[in-house]
């Protein structure tokens, strides 16, 4: 390979390049999401998801039971299916909670005086807890409420985007347009809401739809261990849990598609905030 | 001369900052354990105490967590213990938690490390090439293998190198504990299996245990890989567009040393994420050695949480968390004596 094939990076080869191929994964991203989400609700299912039937247990896929059937008959498609009622709008509640608490508290440890600092450092110390395991004894304590699995993604994501937030802003403030707005007299207040958190919104909103994908992750990760949602409530960490033995005794379908389902989610949900950070950097490298 | 006492001057104050925060943190890290099992209501100590117990069994789970003593005193008694390295017994088993966590390190170190070092081969080379070749297909293999390997839980993966590799393929044995059925398990020494099987000269055994390695240190390095590759990447990426690299090619370098320097470039960054990633697997991989029943330290860890185990939970978390800390510092000590441009002044994170 010689010196000379090399494409060079520059930001201008970036601008002109990137925003076109974001957004294609943005659109597919969000039809994917958006088509799991709707037919958890609307779809109509050819079985009751918390239905049992003794009599069909470990049904290949085919025929009636399209996914195939579990280890006390149930439906592995009306399973599936259903599955994105909980999980979905779990880990979505959870970015939320994790974007408000995270976007909040970056602002406001970006302020000046002593207290920036002294949030980061508490910030290190949340991180340095083995923040999954520890988010798992929340939830039990809690008596599985779905609530605090929300809780615990905030607790897990809420940080990356304080720091994130807060990194971002502190450099924003450094700029000509806060000066002069602090020159004319514009309160603190207002200088974030009007002239900093607007020019992190690709930032943030890329992080978001990380976050997202992470959440899912560890919903998906909390019910396979046993705890948030559970049975007979389907969810599909709990079903590829179920699931998991067939993998070694050739029941692949158990855990398959419930797995299938998490992936194409949380790809999703990687290809927009992909994308979305393509867009930001295209944008940062034009201006 | 005035400058570089200053320069000196800064840094020892940075780092004596960084070394007086320690044992700050520390204490918060205790009282976060503390308070994690000291807010555990009524209706927990019942949970403990297990369906059908009697309210004089409940009475006394809650006796036995100091639940029906003031918050403050419980604390007194704790600190006390920690003292004395007595994190207390295991509220299941009643085994002591702090040999327990002692003997399971081993197993968990025998998994992580190979793990890590498998995970920092595939990402950095993945990441290196992709930057190498920005745009061009190299780069967009990788690429997509990372946004694939991404979105697939930890959990999901180990089941599908299950099926294929043990399953389909046959070529591991099947994945549950560290030696096969068949194998005798060897005295104690070190701990850690592979040695131990070797110590005891029986290389049948041996090979058992290298072949249960297999998979699980396969999941750890491919979920570690990805995260390394990103990494890589973009500091790669940044380093190859940068002036002294196109000085370096105008003066005829040859390649390999133009990306030595690159390499050098991204270090920084990259001993960054491996001193966090590795800190976060000091406490074992929880889910991966509940998937291949590996009875290492993150599997009693998650255990523990879900039992709810006090003693357990506690000790958990301290071990991990001190360990965490004390890497974050030391890495912190690393980077700045590695990199001279890393200014210290305040507000420097």
């Amino acid at each position: 390979m010689t010196a000379g094939t090399l494409v060079p990076t520059t930001a201008a080869h970036r601008s002109v390049r990137r925003p076109r191929a974001g957004t294609a994964g943005i659109v597919v991203g969000c039809v994917v999401v958006g088509v799991i989400l709707l037919s958890g609700w609307f779809l109509p299912l050819p079985f009751s998801p918390t239905a049992i039937d003794p009599g069909a247990q470990f049904a290949a896929p085919g025929g009636a039971h399209l996914f195939g059937t579990d280890e006390v008959g149930g439906d592995v498609f009306s399973r599936t299916i259903a599955a994105a009622r909980t999980d979905l709008p779990l880990a979505l509640g959870g970015t939320l909670l994790a974007l408000v608490i995270g976007v909040a508290g970056g602002l406001g440890a970006s302020s000046r005086g002593p207290w920036g600092e002294r949030v980061m450092r508490v910030l290190d110390v949340l991180q340095s807890l083995p923040l999954l395991v520890v988010t798992v004894a929340l939830v039990a304590l809690s008596g599985n409420s779905l609530f605090m699995v929300a809780v615990a993604i905030a607790l897990i994501s809420g940080p990356l985007f304080v720091r994130l937030v807060r990194s971002r802003a502190l450099s924003l403030r450094e700029s000509r347009f806060v000066e002069a707005a602090t020159a004319s007299g514009t309160s603190s207040m207002r200088i974030m809401i009007i002239h900093i958190l607007p020019n992190l919104r690709t930032l943030v909103l890329a992080q978001t739809a990380m976050t997202a994908a992470n959440a899912l992750l560890v919903v998906a990760a909390m019910s396979f261990i046993g705890v948030g949602v559970q049975p007979p409530t389907p969810s599909w960490g709990a079903m590829i849990q179920t699931g998991a033995g067939g993998v070694t005794t050739g029941r692949w379908w158990l855990a398959l598609f419930p797995a299938l389902a998490i992936f194409l989610c949380v790809l999703s949900f990687n290809l927009i905030a992909d994308g979305l950070r393509d867009r930001g950097a295209g944008r940062r490298a034009r201006s | 001369m005035a400058l570089a006492r200053t320069a000196a001057g800064a840094r020892r104050s940075f780092f004596l900052r960084r070394l007086l925060v320690l044992p700050v943190s520390l204490f918060l890290v205790v009282t976060i354990a503390f308070l994690l099992v000291a807010l555990i209501p009524q209706s927990t100590a019942l949970q403990i105490a297990g369906p059908g117990a009697t309210s004089q069994r409940v009475a006394e789970v809650q006796h036995q967590l100091g639940l029906d003593q003031p918050l403050l005193t419980q604390f007194g008694h704790y600190l006390t213990g920690l003292a004395h390295g007595n994190l207390g017994s295991s509220f299941y088993t009643g085994l002591p938690v702090t040999k327990e966590m002692l003997s399971l390190l081993p197993a968990t170190l025998e998994l992580v490390i190979p793990g890590f070092v498998l995970a920092l081969l595939l990402g950095v080379t993945s990441g290196t090439l992709g930057a190498y070749f920005a745009r061009r297909l190299p780069d967009r293999v990788v690429a997509a293998g990372v946004t694939v390997v991404q979105s697939i839980p930890e959990f999901v993966l180990a089941l599908i190198l299950v099926y294929v590799l043990f399953y389909k393929v046959g070529l591991f044995p099947a994945p549950i504990g560290q030696l096969g059925l068949g194998d005798t398990t060897p005295p104690t020494v070190t701990g850690f299996m592979t040695i131990d099987t070797l110590l005891a000269g029986d290389t049948s055994a041996f090979a058992s245990a290298c072949a249960h390695l297999a998979l699980p240190v396969l999941t750890i390095g491919m979920v570690l890989a990805v995260a390394f590759s990103r990494i890589t990447r973009a500091s790669m990426g940044d380093a190859l567009a940068g002036p002294y690299i196109e000085y370096a090619r105008a003066l005829g370098l040859p390649e390999r040393q133009v990306l030595r320097y690159a390499l050098v470039e991204s270090r920084t960054p990259l001993l960054t994420y491996a001193a966090i990633f590795a800190a976060t697997l000091a406490g074992g991989s929880a889910i991966v050695e509940t998937v291949f029943d590996w009875h290492g330290l993150g599997q009693y860890g998650l255990d523990g949480m879900v039992q709810l185990d006090p003693p357990v939970i506690r000790g958990y978390v301290l071990l991990t968390a001190t360990v965490t800390m004390i890497a974050f510092v030391v890495l912190d000590l690393a980077t700045t004596l590695l990199d001279p441009r890393i200014s210290l002044g305040k507000g420097t994170r």
